[in-house]
C-alpha cells in the first residue's frame, strides 16, 4: 500500500508540475547523453514494472497507426524515417487508407493551379479528415522541362494523378503520372496513335493501374481507336477500333466530362455550335467497358430541369442587378460506386440559374435528382463576371463548375479570377451534407487559366 | 483504498483489483465509461471483483480518475453549473500532461480497456507532441531505437525530398 501512495504522487508530481517532458529532450539536443541519463535515473525512480526505456518500441501496431492517423502530412512523412516498425505503419493502409482508425477514408482533394507564363504551377490539396489546406509548390519533374507547352490534370487512381502533358513543337499530347506524396514520377510511352483531345481515364487494376484513351483528333482527322495503357505490362495496346466522335473540327466548342465507375468509363460531351435546327443534339452520353472492350451510346435523357450552354438566355439576379447568364454543362463524378452528375438548375418558370444539382445515375438508367445544393451556399458561389461583344455589350455572368468525387465525397470547385470557391457535400450523412471549405483563397493569379481537381486515396505503394 | 467517485449512495459500486493486487472500488457509471469492464459487469454482475492483470495500480488510479472525471460531466445537478467544454478540454489537457513513459502506460491501459474517448486523447496528446519534430527528436523523445541501415535511410529520403527541403 504504502509504494502504491508514493507511485501516486510520482504520478500526480508529473501531472502537477508543469515540467514539460515532451519539450525537455529537444531544448537539450545537443546534451543528449545527459538527458537519457536523466531519464533513466528518474523511471528508476519510479521504479515502476512499465517504464522501460525502449517501451515506445514496442508499442501495438495499430496503436501507432492510430497516433500517426492524427498527424499532418508533413509531419507523417517525417515519421517514416522513425523506425522500420513505424514506416511499415504508414505503408499499412490504417494510416492513410481504410476505414478502421478513421471513419472516413483518408481520400484527399488535390486541385491542380495551371500556372502559365511565369507562374509556378501549384498543388492545393484539402485533407477532409483534419481539414486542413496544404500547398505543394513543387509540381511532377516533367512539368519542369523547358519544351513542354503546356500540362493538364486529366485523372487519378490508386493515389496517383495522371497528366497530359503537350509538347510545344508538336500537336500531340503525351501522358504523365505522378505520386504526390513520394514524387515520384514517369512519362509514360508515346501513345500507338497520334492524337489531341482525347477522352482520357485512369482506373486502379490490382495493384496497379490503367489508361483509357479513346477518339479525338490528328489534325482534322477523326481518331477512331481506343488505346489502353496497363502499368504491368508497361505498353498501350489498341483495344477498340470504334469510337464515334462526332467532332468534325478542332474548333468545335466541345465541353467534355469522364468518369470511371464500377469497370465503365462514363463520357459526356455537349457540342456548342450555333445551329437554328431544333433536332440538332447537344449531348452525347456515352460508355466504354472495360471488361469488353466496347464503346456503347447509352440512351438517357439529361434531367429536365438542368441547363447548360443550350440556353443560353437565362437571367441571374446577382447584387441586386439581372444579369445574362452563360451556363456551362454538368460534369460527372463517381462516389461510392454511383455515377453522378453535377450541374445547375435552371427554374423553368422564371428562366433564372436557381442552383446546383446532383443527380444520380439509377437503375433504370435514369437519372434521378439526389440533393441539392443549400442556397446559402450557392449565393455565396458567385458566378464570373464576363465581357462579351457578342451576347450583350454589358457584362454577363458566366456559371463554371468542376467536381471530382471518391469514397463518400463529392467536391465542387471554380476557379473564379481570384475567387475560387470549393465545396464538399458528404453522401455519408444522410440527407448528404453540404460545407464550403474554400472560399477566395484559391490563385489570385491573374495568368491562371485553369484549375483542376482530382480525388485520391493517398498512398505511396503504387508501382507508377 | 477506496477511490472516490460521485458519494450517490444509490449508485452500485464495483470493486477492481490491479495487476499488483490492489483493491480499487468504484460507482458503476464510472466502470461503464470503460466498454471492457462494461462486458464483464454485465456478464460477471458486480458482486464479483473483477481483476484487470494488466494495469498496474497507479495507472489504474490515473484511469479511473479519467473515468470518474467523465462520468461526473454526464451527470446533471440541479444546485451545480454544468461543466461547459471548455473546462473539459482543460481538464483533458492536464491529464495528459504526463512523462512519456506513463502516457505509454496509459495508451496501453486505454486500449485494453477499450475507453474509446481516452485513447483518442492521449493518441492526440502524443501525436501533438511529435507534430513538426524530425525523426531524430522523435527517435529520443521516445526511445526508439534506430533500425534502418544507412543505405534504407537514404532511400526513404530519396523519396520524400520534397518533405526534407
Amino acid at each position: 500500500m504504502g509504494t502504491l501512495v508514493q507511485n501516486r504522487q510520482i504520478l500526480l508530481s508529473s501531472s502537477t508540475g508543469k515540467l514539460n517532458f515532451w519539450s525537455l529532450y529537444r531544448s537539450d539536443m545537443t546534451n543528449f547523453a545527459g538527458c537519457s541519463e536523466f531519464h533513466t535515473n528518474r523511471i528508476l525512480e519510479s521504479s515502476s514494472p512499465v517504464l522501460d526505456s525502449q517501451i515506445w518500441s514496442n508499442l501495438q501496431p495499430e496503436l501507432v497507426a492510430r497516433i500517426l492517423a492524427r498527424l499532418p502530412l508533413s509531419s507523417l512523412i517525417h515519421t517514416r524515417l522513425v523506425s522500420k516498425s513505424w514506416d511499415r505503419e504508414i505503408y499499412s493502409g490504417r494510416v492513410m487508407g481504410d476505414g478502421s482508425v478513421h471513419e472516413n477514408p483518408r481520400s484527399w482533394l488535390f486541385l491542380f493551379e495551371n500556372g502559365g507564363p511565369g507562374n509556378p504551377h501549384k498543388l492545393h490539396a484539402f485533407d477532409p479528415l483534419r481539414n486542413d489546406w496544404q500547398t505543394f509548390t513543387t509540381i511532377p519533374h516533367f512539368a519542369t522541362v523547358q519544351k513542354i507547352g503546356g500540362l493538364s490534370l486529366c485523372g487519378a487512381a490508386s493515389g496517383l494523378m495522371v497528366y497530359k502533358i503537350s509538347a510545344l513543337k508538336s500537336h500531340f499530347i503525351r501522358f504523365g503520372v505522378f505520386n504526390p506524396i513520394t514524387r515520384s514520377w514517369k512519362k509514360l510511352p508515346p501513345l500507338l496513335k497520334r492524337r489531341q483531345r482525347p477522352v482520357v481515364s485512369m482506373f486502379a487494376e490490382g495493384s496497379g493501374y490503367r489508361l483509357v484513351v479513346a477518339g479525338g483528333l490528328e489534325y482534322d482527322q477523326q481518331v477512331l481507336t481506343t488505346e489502353v495503357y496497363d502499368s504491368r505490362t508497361e505498353c498501350w495496346r489498341t483495344t477498340c477500333e470504334k469510337f464515334n466522335n462526332l467532332q468534325s473540327h478542332v474548333c468545335d466548342e466541345i465541353r467534355t466530362s469522364t468518369a470511371f465507375c464500377d469497370g465503365v468509363v462514363y463520357h459526356m460531351r455537349f457540342t456548342r455550335m450555333l445551329s437554328f435546327d431544333p433536332n440538332r443534339e447537344y449531348h452525347t452520353f456515352m460508355a466504354y467497358d472495360t471488361k469488353t472492350a466496347r464503346w456503347r451510346p447509352l440512351r438517357v435523357p439529361l434531367p429536365p430541369n438542368l441547363v447548360f450552354t443550350g440556353y443560353p438566355s437565362l437571367k441571374r439576379i446577382w447584387k441586386g442587378r439581372a444579369y445574362l447568364a452563360d451556363v456551362l454543362p454538368p460534369y460527372l463524378v463517381e462516389s461510392n460506386g454511383r455515377l453522378l452528375l453535377i450541374g445547375f438548375r435552371e427554374d423553368r418558370f422564371h428562366s433564372v440559374v436557381a442552383g446546383i444539382g446532383i443527380w444520380e445515375l439509377d437503375q433504370k438508367k435514369a437519372w434521378k435528382l439526389v440533393t441539392l445544393m443549400p442556397d446559402t451556399l450557392f449565393d455565396q458561389m458567385c458566378p464570373k463576371i464576363c465581357m462579351s461583344a457578342y451576347v450583350d455589350p454589358s457584362s454577363y455572368l458566366k456559371y463554371e463548375l468542376q467536381g471530382a468525387g471518391h469514397g463518400d465525397i463529392v467536391y465542387i470547385f471554380q476557379a473564379n479570377e481570384g475567387q475560387g470557391f470549393v465545396v464538399l457535400c458528404d453522401f455519408s450523412q444522410s440527407p448528404p451534407a453540404w460545407r464550403c471549405i474554400r472560399n477566395g483563397i484559391v490563385p489570385k493569379v491573374e495568368y491562371s487559366q485553369t484549375l483542376q481537381g482530382c480525388v485520391i486515396d493517398l498512398r505511396w505503394d503504387t508501382m507508377i | 483504498m477506496h477511490f472516490q467517485g460521485s458519494p450517490n449512495m444509490a449508485e452500485k459500486r464495483v470493486k477492481l483489483i490491479s495487476s499488483d493486487n490492489d483493491e480499487f472500488e468504484v460507482d458503476e457509471a464510472v466502470a461503464f465509461e470503460s466498454e471492457t469492464l462494461r462486458n464483464m459487469i454485465q456478464d460477471t454482475g458486480t458482486n464479483v471483483p473483477i481483476s484487470i492483470p494488466n494495469v498496474s495500480s497507479d495507472i489504474l488510479a490515473k484511469v479511473l480518475e479519467y473515468c470518474s472525471y467523465h462520468a461526473e460531466t454526464m451527470e446533471t445537478h440541479d444546485d451545480k453549473p454544468p461543466i461547459t467544454d471548455a473546462q473539459i478540454r482543460e481538464w483533458d489537457a492536464d491529464f495528459v500532461d504526463v512523462h512519456p513513459a506513463t502516457l505509454y502506460s496509459l495508451i496501453l491501459a486505454a486500449n485494453y480497456l477499450n475507453i474509446k474517448n481516452l485513447l483518442d486523447l492521449i493518441c492526440q496528446a502524443v501525436a501533438n507532441n511529435i507534430r513538426g519534430k524530425t525523426a531524430v527528436e522523435i527517435r529520443k523523445i521516445l526511445h526508439i531505437q534506430d533500425d534502418f541501415t544507412y543505405e534504407e535511410e537514404m532511400e526513404i529520403r530519396r523519396e520524400t525530398k520534397w518533405a526534407f527541403d
